[in-house]
């Protein structure tokens, strides 16, 4: 693992519950979680108890490497939730990882105006206020 | 008849009403719903006693008043006693999941006479439906599962749909200029409407050069925000022998969903493939394919939403929606396929389950009552809407209306 030193989270946090709670807690050691199940081999985002594609509750949690592509993207000029009001312009995305999901997630860039499909990113924590890690990607310069 | 094929014909519209407001700041969302209703039953010719199943959809998601066991409140509301209430929600397809419904009730005998309802004041309400977050728009706490892996980032509905919209044209090579067709069209069948929000021409340049809310999406990709109401009636062959006017046949219905897949879904593809199951079980049911079809209304939310709908019908090929669009394919006066002959949601109304106009439209255009925008000699028409619970967990449902 190698991610980014951490920055401070605007916006909102999540709301956790007993069934997320280890992502979440992973996150706070800087892992991002993807499953991947042992019964039927295949991977998923987000977490779950169990495997959502066989039912199988053999599922193990793995730290992706933290590499990742965007698969699509979109510049965001106008949300008006208050929780967002300090992002300014910025870019929400899907990316694509080589354990083999797609993650929605904030693309963090230096120009907003720079993003492609297929642009190489990293993972990156930040941390709120409240002390949990969020994770989000960050292109690669 | 066997399969689904005895599912064809066994209920029609006979009853159509939508309400001529855009903008109700001194009307309720259920006073909108009331007017409809008594619109619809009217126009069937028939009474409110003949109601006998209710569907209405919550809309307190959108920042309407209509939240928890919308159907009974409704109920209580019109003062009627349904033996099937429904209140399925899949966003602004709903409607479409409710005439599915409804068949199905009255083939199995449970019902005769359905009302189906819609009414919202987001315009007076000032609900900005594509430009907060969802769990703004809905009032809620975020969901451990899944709004906490996803609504933290940022997401709103224009902003999913820039997303979606986004792969489209890269995955085909499409241009803006060419999904504005698609807005410029629906504008110009506004303008022959009276009723419709927003009747002023506007060219490709407009649509470009109005302002991006989230890219790809210009503001003029994206419907308009509009008070509304609308109902319809359908019923089985015992009511129709009662009702007023010309029925409008439910030839063949059909739906399906989308979702993520657990993280392996490909959106983009799968948008389009969901919009072909439903609409090849409406063709099968009905035998016939979209080259029957000499009308089409299409839920469009966005100018993607109608692009992507005309590839799931199979009236052009994947990636060729938007091409098809500039090419005048859906113009009223000359197009292959006449397309949101009201104007749509691009430009007519929207106040954020349109669903429930498509049908309305179609209606009228079968009957021959679409004055100024009649499309001459329409028989067949396909209904299509998407609607959307959040991202891409989604519902299409397809519809063939004949006469």
């Amino acid at each position: 693992m190698n991610v980014e030193s951490q920055e401070s989270w605007t916006g909102l946090l999540p709301t956790l519950c007993p069934e997320t709670q280890p992502f979440w807690d992973a996150c706070n050691q800087n892992k991002f979680i993807v499953q991947k199940c042992q019964a039927c081999g295949n991977p998923q985002y987000h977490y779950r108890a169990f495997c959502c594609h066989c039912w199988s509750e053999a599922v193990e949690d793995r730290a992706i490497e933290g590499t990742g592509t965007v698969w699509t993207f979109s510049v965001v000029n106008r949300n008006l939730t208050p929780a967002f009001a300090s992002w300014g312009r910025y870019v929400v995305g899907v990316v694509e990882v080589p354990e083999g999901v797609k993650i929605v997630t904030k693309i963090e860039t230096p120009d907003p105006d720079s993003v492609r499909i297929g642009t190489p990113v990293r993972l990156a924590f930040a941390r709120a206020e409240n002390g949990q890690n969020i994770p989000f990607f960050r292109t690669v310069s | 008849m066997t399969g689904i094929q005895k599912l064809s014909n066994v209920a029609a519209i006979v009853g159509a009403y939508e309400h001529p407001t855009r903008y109700a700041p001194d009307k309720s969302e259920w006073q909108l719903l009331g007017e409809a209703s008594r619109g619809a039953i009217l126009d069937a010719g028939l009474s409110k006693d003949h109601i006998d199943a209710l569907f209405v959809p919550a809309t307190a998601s959108e920042g309407g008043y209509l939240g928890t066991c919308a159907s009974v409140m409704a109920a209580d509301y019109l003062n009627l006693n349904p033996k099937f209430i429904e209140e399925t929600d899949i966003g602004g397809a709903s409607l479409g999941y409710y005439v599915n419904r409804a068949i199905a009730g009255i083939h199995a005998g449970l019902f005769k006479c359905a009302l189906i309802a819609y009414g919202a004041n987001t315009r007076s309400r000032k609900i900005n439906v594509g430009t907060v977050s969802y769990n703004q728009l809905s009032q809620v706490e975020l969901l451990p599962i899944p709004d906490s892996f996803e609504q933290i980032y940022g997401t709103t509905v224009i902003s999913f749909m820039g997303m979606l919209t986004q792969r489209y044209m890269h995955d085909y090579g499409v241009t803006s200029e060419q999904l504005a067709a698609v807005a410029v069209t629906f504008r110009q069948h506004a303008n022959l409407n009276p009723d419709a929000a927003r009747r002023d021409l506007i060219s490709i340049e407009d649509v470009i050069n109005s302002p991006i809310i989230a890219s790809p999406l210009h503001r003029l990709d994206c419907c308009i925000v509009s008070d509304g109401a609308g109902a319809i009636i359908v019923a089985d062959k015992d009511i129709v022998k009662e009702s007023a006017k010309q029925p409008v046949w439910i030839r063949g219905f059909g739906e399906s969903i989308m979702h993520h897949g657990g993280g392996l879904t490909d959106w983009s593809e799968e948008t389009r493939a969901m919009v072909k199951r439903a609409c090849d079980q409406a063709y099968q049911m009905s035998g016939t394919t979209s080259a029957d079809m000499d009308v089409a209304q299409i839920y469009d939310a966005f100018s993607y939403n109608a692009v992507i709908d005309l590839e799931g019908a199979g009236f052009c090929g994947p990636g060729e929606g938007a091409a098809f669009s500039a090419d005048g394919n859906l113009r009223l006066e000359d197009g292959s396929i006449p397309t949101n002959t009201d104007g749509g949601g691009l430009s007519s109304n929207h106040p954020g389950r349109r669903g429930i106009f498509l049908f309305i439209e179609a209606v009228r255009q079968l009957r021959g009552e679409a004055t100024g925008r009649q499309v001459k000699d329409a028989k067949v028409a396909l209904c299509t809407a998407t609607g959307a619970a959040f991202l891409a967990r989604r519902g299409s449902a397809a519809h063939i209306l004949g006469v």
